[in-house]
């Protein structure tokens, strides 16, 4: 049932192009699954988010909670420079899962990452969404680590 | 690739840091009185907007060119210089070599420093001297006039003496300029060469390493010598994790010799932190000027992340004339080393022909031998010992006696706390217990004052003289305010102007439901002792008014009795408001004696604000140190993030100068205490620090008040930054017992520390019969289980089989006969070491030969260095029986008197008669009658007047132990558990009888020159009922052989001569029947006599050699020639440990460095 609904409410999400989030200060490559989004706690507050836990960043300090809603929160760190990045939502809560949520856990602040649009396999267009695969068979998030074949 | 830079080359490249600190460093810098103390401001100003910000944007872009183009350019440097140059320190001062150096210095006719190859012009071999008997009395000396560690030097340097400090102040403390010329690695655009720029608000501008390992560093190299005094680390404006938890900084005068000048950590804050560095080597008494620096990052704030110097500055002295004097020094004390060093290679290698003058030549021209290996004495007593001629070797004791040679070993000997009560006559009227009262001492008058306090239901304002001289006290005024003087208080504050002799009185408790307008004017008054009729006068009706402080208690107020600037400081304390829950600790005011006003040094603050050098606002001990014109505060720590328990604030410079202390392992080892008092020995640089019952929570929550409770006493070495602990006395019994093994540090969950600290408690052996606590249980080292006697570790290595021929005797013993070791370490065994290990309460000197505790096992987790030096064997030399922390171990036995642990008491300290005197007080879960409770008696407690029941009693006790202090008046701010004093606050009522009024002496005492000289003759007579032991045992047929041949010389002649009867009678396998009846005699008559019954150690070893007659010794001749040669080595050495280091041959060996040396790596730390 909960995937249901959570597979119904990315729908409305893949239409929107997939970024790539480099830390701004240190330009380390945090994330391939970027997604730009808006806060639902807070409607003015844009963010990048994903759905997979990003590259070369580390949970720091303690879980906490913010005024906005009940998610218990954690920030999460630049392994390169120690740059907060921004936070990952560890225990969401009834009422942010309740909203039309896009399934996503690791948010960015728009101005510690800097994002780049991906271009699909033929360069010509963005990489949307809804060509990428789900989070546990995506390739590329194994492919990074894979030494370069030369065959 | 390494970044190697030339320092011709590098001098052009280096860009000028955009903005530095330079530009807001305060003025007038003084020398730095004390090594690693963080300085907290005003050495960079807190970021500030000003013109930093506007560099901001402009200011990263252009490091980051800059960068690019140091990076680019030095990088070409390496290739074609190929290296910064090696070779010694010296060549810095020739002046055609040294471009820096002004013309005035180059002109100078004579230069001090003598050319390789020319014979040195030496004016002064008294002065050389003069150096060496600084060394033998451990650094006594003034021979560092300029170094800026208190060393030694301290009490004269630092004096008001113009003529010393003017031309170093002048010197000293710019800002010196470095050169990155190699790092591990950086991440990103953080470049090394980053940290020169200051830049708090721009998050490039830093170096990060690229990885968090242990391997990460960066090297700076300065640009000529210079001695270096303070490293300040600059921050991001914000916190950060990839700031530096951990790092340790290395100096070195050539390259790649590095010794380690300072280990500590930085706050993860935006504020910048100084740290003064050592810059003196062997004790404090060589001046260790430096070319290279390399920092190594230990701990970032997160695991796993990289770390980050946001900025470095190094401060110190390049002026020609402060540091050329210092590389003379510097190489004098490396060349005198060297040479003695060889000459002990040369005596090793062949000690019959050994002749320094054939060695050295006439080299020095006129100039006498002045590298001597060792005294005369010592030569004479090795002859001694190893021929045999005992009588001749207590001859030289006794001699070595007079020549003063023992002073530096009993200056390390721990103290021991002898209390008394001091003795007033029954009927003699005395003053009623009390708690929260103040005592001062007027070391002129022979006298001490009280003056007021909380009997427990009430103030007091009776004011009492104690006259030293006849021991009687004298009632001054059963009411102060009779005559003008103070009204009824207590907590408040009174110290004694030894100069104009007044006493001053301010502040005072306020409980909340007396508070009013009326009631909460902090009047301030003195007493003037030095009119014919010594009067009371009101200096202010309240001195908030007059700028002055708040009323406030708990506060402390110290004299400066400097003629002319003479003046008060009144530091800490909380003030009392009309809102009983308004918490705000007052700041730090100085009264200026001569214009009575007040000025604000430091403001109050609220808990959260507060200054964070000065945040120890409650429970601390302020002391005033006359020669240099500080205030030291010594607190207790305040809970697990405050690091901080010392601080020094610097009068002249307005500094505050503050203890890192950044690991356990070196932390100030007291946990959280009430009633902390303090004094201070300006003479020895020792503050004392006596502490009042701890509240323990478990204890509480177990419903029991715990023999847990415990009052220490501390002894805290300036100079070596060392804490050590004197006793630790349970509240129960009135005196101490150790607990198991941890003593009251058992309790105390805070640290490591406070293990080893208690198990320097065992050595000092206050009371404990227990044996002390194996090295694996202080030191958490259970790899290897302790061994129960030194045999067993002898015997168990395999590293005795092959033993280099430097080997401790010791070693040798166990190959050759290891239960020997069992007769002669009882004393000395491994155990007695790890119960004192390294930085408890170790004396530096002995560091390098007892570093490792617990011998043929890794170096402990003590930061012990034994580790670097690669030498396992050594560790088991250990002179335990020689150590003075050791020798105290002999101060084990009865149960001392001492008084209870108790809680708002005074305690002061007559400097002169170095005596402490503790009066009154308030008790712990019982109540005392109004009499005199003698040491450790238990009062009587009738059936009416019943000590509550545990709980109750725990609670109960400590809501009146603050001598009134009301609980409402605490909240949580302050950092204690007061909520048990909190709820009960209502119900609980002050019971009057549990407040003391008993009056105590502590005299801590060190054993005289006669008790070492006993320890001494001890070990020597052992070594000769040793040796009568193995001569029973000698094979009937067999003569006394060459080694044994001395003997016949000495004392004992007639006990060792092996006659025809015992030859014959001596038979197979039994002992000499006559020669065990002599020995047995030696031992009653000779030995027995000798022991310190105080002294388990001694007592043990005694106890033990009645069983060397049975033992089965080897038989044949060769193999007790080779036990008797070994054990009077063994003999010798443990002497040496007694004797100083000028004295002695250098402990260190010339070829345990060889290989080191040869083969160290960079960045290898050098041990000094």
């Amino acid at each position: 049932m909960h995937d249901l609904f959570q597979n119904s409410a990315r729908q409305q999400f893949r239409g929107k192009a997939v970024c790539q989030l480099n830390c701004t200060l240190c330009n380390v490559l945090v994330c391939k699954r970027g997604m730009r989004a808006l806060l639902l706690a807070d409607n003015r507050i844009e963010l990048y988010s994903t759905d997979v836990p990003p590259f070369k960043v580390q949970l720091v300090g303690e879980d906490y909670t913010t005024p906005s809603c009940r998610c218990k929160i954690r920030n999460i760190a630049c392994l390169g420079c120690g740059t907060e990045l921004g936070y990952h939502i560890t225990q969401p809560c009834s009422g942010c899962m309740k909203a039309c949520n896009n399934g996503h856990f690791w948010m960015f602040r728009t101005e510690t990452v800097v994002a780049q649009e991906r271009l699909d396999s033929t360069g010509a267009n963005l990489l949307l969404w809804s060509a990428l695969p789900e989070n546990e068979s995506d390739m590329e998030m194994i492919t990074c680590d894979l030494d370069i074949l030369c065959r | 690739m390494q970044l190697k830079t030339d320092h011709s080359a590098a001098g052009a490249v280096e860009p000028t840091p955009v903005a530095t600190s330079a530009d807001v460093a305060p003025p007038n810098y003084t020398l730095f009185p004390l090594p690693n103390y963080r300085i907290t401001p005003p050495v960079i100003a807190p970021t500030t907007p000003s013109p930093r910000t506007e560099l901001l944007a402009g200011g990263v872009a252009h490091s980051t060119t800059q960068a690019r183009r140091t990076r680019g350019q030095s990088a070409a440097s390496t290739l074609t210089s190929g290296g910064a140059p090696r070779g010694p320190l010296y060549s810095w001062l020739a002046p055609e070599t040294d471009p820096h150096l002004p013309s005035a210095t180059s002109a100078t006719p004579n230069y001090p420093f003598p050319t390789p190859g020319r014979p040195e012009p030496r004016p002064a071999s008294t002065r050389e001297r003069a150096e060496s008997a600084a060394a033998a009395a451990g650094g006594g000396g003034g021979a560092v006039p300029a170094i800026a560690s208190p060393s030694v030097t301290d009490g004269d340097r630092l004096g008001h003496g113009p003529e010393r400090s003017a031309p170093l102040g002048r010197g000293l403390m710019t800002k010196l300029d470095y050169e990155i010329v190699d790092y591990s690695s950086y991440n990103a655009e953080f470049y090394p060469h980053y940290i020169k720029v200051n830049q708090p608000t721009a998050g490039r501008s830093r170096w990060s390493s690229l990885v968090g390992d242990q391997h990460q560093y960066l090297t700076l190299k300065l640009d000529r010598p210079s001695l270096l005094q303070c490293v300040t680390f600059g921050k991001f404006s914000r916190n950060h994790i990839c700031n530096l938890k951990e790092f340790r900084i290395l100096a070195a005068a050539t390259e790649n010799h590095w010794v380690e000048i300072l280990l500590s950590g930085l706050r993860n804050d935006s504020e910048p932190e100084t740290f003064t560095v050592r810059n003196t080597l062997h004790h404090g008494t060589v001046p260790f000027p430096v070319l290279w620096i390399k920092v190594i990052p230990l701990m970032a704030y997160e695991h796993k992340f990289n770390f980050t110097i946001w900025y470095l500055e190094l401060r110190g002295s390049q002026d020609p004339a402060v540091v050329q004097p210092l590389l003379t020094q510097y190489q004098r004390y490396c060349e005198r080393t060297a040479l003695r060093l060889c000459l002990k290679a040369i005596h090793q290698y062949n000690p019959d022909h050994y002749d320094p003058r054939a060695v050295l030549g006439p080299v020095r021209g006129s100039d006498p031998l002045t590298v001597q290996l060792e005294d005369p004495l010592v030569t004479d007593l090795r002859g001694a010992v190893t021929t045999g001629r005992f009588d001749r070797v207590e001859a030289l004791l006794a001699r070595a006696q007079t020549a003063d040679f023992l002073h530096d070993y009993i200056r390390r000997c721990p103290y021991t706390a002898d209390w008394a009560p001091v003795a007033v006559r029954p009927d003699e009227i005395r003053p009623e217990g009390r708690g929260a009262h103040q005592v001062c001492v007027d070391e002129a008058g022979e006298a001490l004052y009280l003056f007021g306090g909380w009997s427990g239901t009430s103030s007091l304002s009776d004011f009492w003289r104690f006259d030293l001289r006849t021991s009687r006290w004298e009632l001054l005024s059963p009411d102060t305010a009779q005559q003008g003087g103070p009204g009824p208080r207590h907590y408040h504050s009174m110290c004694f102007d030894p100069h104009t002799r007044t006493l001053f009185v301010l502040g005072r408790y306020v409980d909340p439901e007396h508070r009013t307008r009326a009631t909460l004017e902090n009047d301030f008054y003195a007493y003037h002792l030095d009119s014919p009729a010594p009067f009371w006068e009101r200096l202010s009706a309240n001195t908030e008014l007059d700028g002055g402080p708040r009323l406030s208690f708990d506060f402390e107020l110290s004299v400066d009795p400097t003629p002319g600037a003479g003046a008060l400081y009144a530091f800490g304390g909380r003030t009392i408001g009309a809102d009983a829950y308004e918490c705000v600790y007052s700041g730090l005011y100085r009264y200026h004696l001569a214009t009575r006003t007040w000025t604000v040094l430091r403001p109050d603050a609220l808990p959260s604000e507060t200054d964070i050098a000065l945040r120890a606002r409650l429970e601390r001990s302020m002391l005033f140190h006359t020669g240099r014109r500080q205030l030291l505060i010594v607190s207790a720590q305040r809970d697990a993030t405050t690091s901080s328990e010392f601080s020094v604030y610097d009068i002249a410079s307005d500094t505050v100068f503050e203890k890192a202390t950044p690991s356990p392992a070196t932390a100030i080892v007291y946990d959280k205490r009430y009633t902390h008092r303090a004094s201070y020995d300006e003479d020895r640089d020792e503050v004392y620090v006596f502490t009042g019952r701890t509240f323990n929570q478990a204890a509480k929550s177990h419903g029991h008040d715990g023999g847990e409770a415990v009052s220490t006493l501390w002894c805290y070495h300036v100079p070596t930054e060392r804490w050590s602990r004197i006793y630790t006395a349970h509240a129960r019994s009135g005196c101490s017992d150790e607990g198991s093994g941890g003593g009251g540090g058992q309790t105390d969950p805070t640290s490591l520390a406070s293990s080893v600290g208690a198990s320097a408690t065992t050595a000092t052996g206050w009371s404990s019969t227990r044996p002390p606590p194996s090295a694996a249980t202080v030191l958490g080292t259970s790899a290897v289980p302790a061994p129960s006697t030194a045999t067993a570790a002898s015997c168990s290595t395999p590293a005795a089989l092959a033993l280099p021929v430097t080997a401790s005797p010791r070693l040798a013993l166990g190959v050759i006969y290891p239960r020997c070791v069992f007769y002669l370490n009882s004393v000395a065994s491994p155990d007695r070491t790890a119960a004192n290990p390294s930085g408890a309460s170790e004396p530096p000197c002995h560091a390098s030969a007892t570093a490792s505790p617990f011998p043929l096992t890794p170096a402990g987790p003590t930061r012990s260095k034994a580790g670097t030096r690669g030498n396992g064997l050594r560790a088991t030399t250990a002179r335990a029986t020689a150590d003075p922390a050791n020798g105290a171990a002999g101060q084990h036995g009865p149960t001392p008197p001492g008084p209870e642990a108790r809680i708002a008491h005074q305690f002061v300290y007559h400097q002169r008669t170095r005596t402490h005197y503790l009066f009154g007080g308030a008790s712990f879960s019982r109540h005392v009658g109004d009499g005199y409770l003698g040491p450790g008696t238990d009062p009587p407690v009738s059936s009416t007047d019943h000590t509550p029941p545990a709980v109750a009693s725990h609670v109960y006790s400590f809501q009146s132990a603050g001598g009134g202090r009301s609980a409402t008046s605490f909240s949580t701010h302050s950092g204690h558990h007061m909520d048990g004093a909190h709820a009960t606050a209502t119900t609980a009522t002050c019971h009057p009888g549990n407040r003391l009024n008993d009056f105590w002496r502590l005299e801590l005492r060190q054993p005289t020159a006669d008790d070492v000289v006993r320890r001494m003759q001890f070990l020597v007579r052992c070594q000769i009922y040793l040796e009568m032991c193995l001569a029973a045992h000698r094979a009937p047929d067999s003569a006394p052989s060459q080694a044994c041949g001395g003997l016949v010389g000495g004392h004992t002649t007639s006990e060792m001569a092996v006659d025809t009867d015992q030859r014959t009678a001596g038979g197979a396998l039994a002992p000499h029947p006559q020669t065990t009846v002599r020995a047995l005699k030696y031992l009653q008559t000779e030995l027995a006599d000798l022991v310190d019954p105080n002294d388990p150690a001694q007592v043990e070893r005694l106890h033990r050699l009645p069983l060397a007659l049975l033992d089965g010794w080897p038989r044949d001749p060769p193999t007790q020639d080779q036990l008797v040669y070994h054990t009077r080595r063994l003999l010798f050495d443990d002497l040496m440990a007694f004797l100083p280091e000028g004295v002695k041959q250098p402990e260190s060996n010339l070829m345990d460095m060889v290989v080191p040396w040869l083969e160290a790596r960079p960045g290898t730390v050098a041990e000094v």
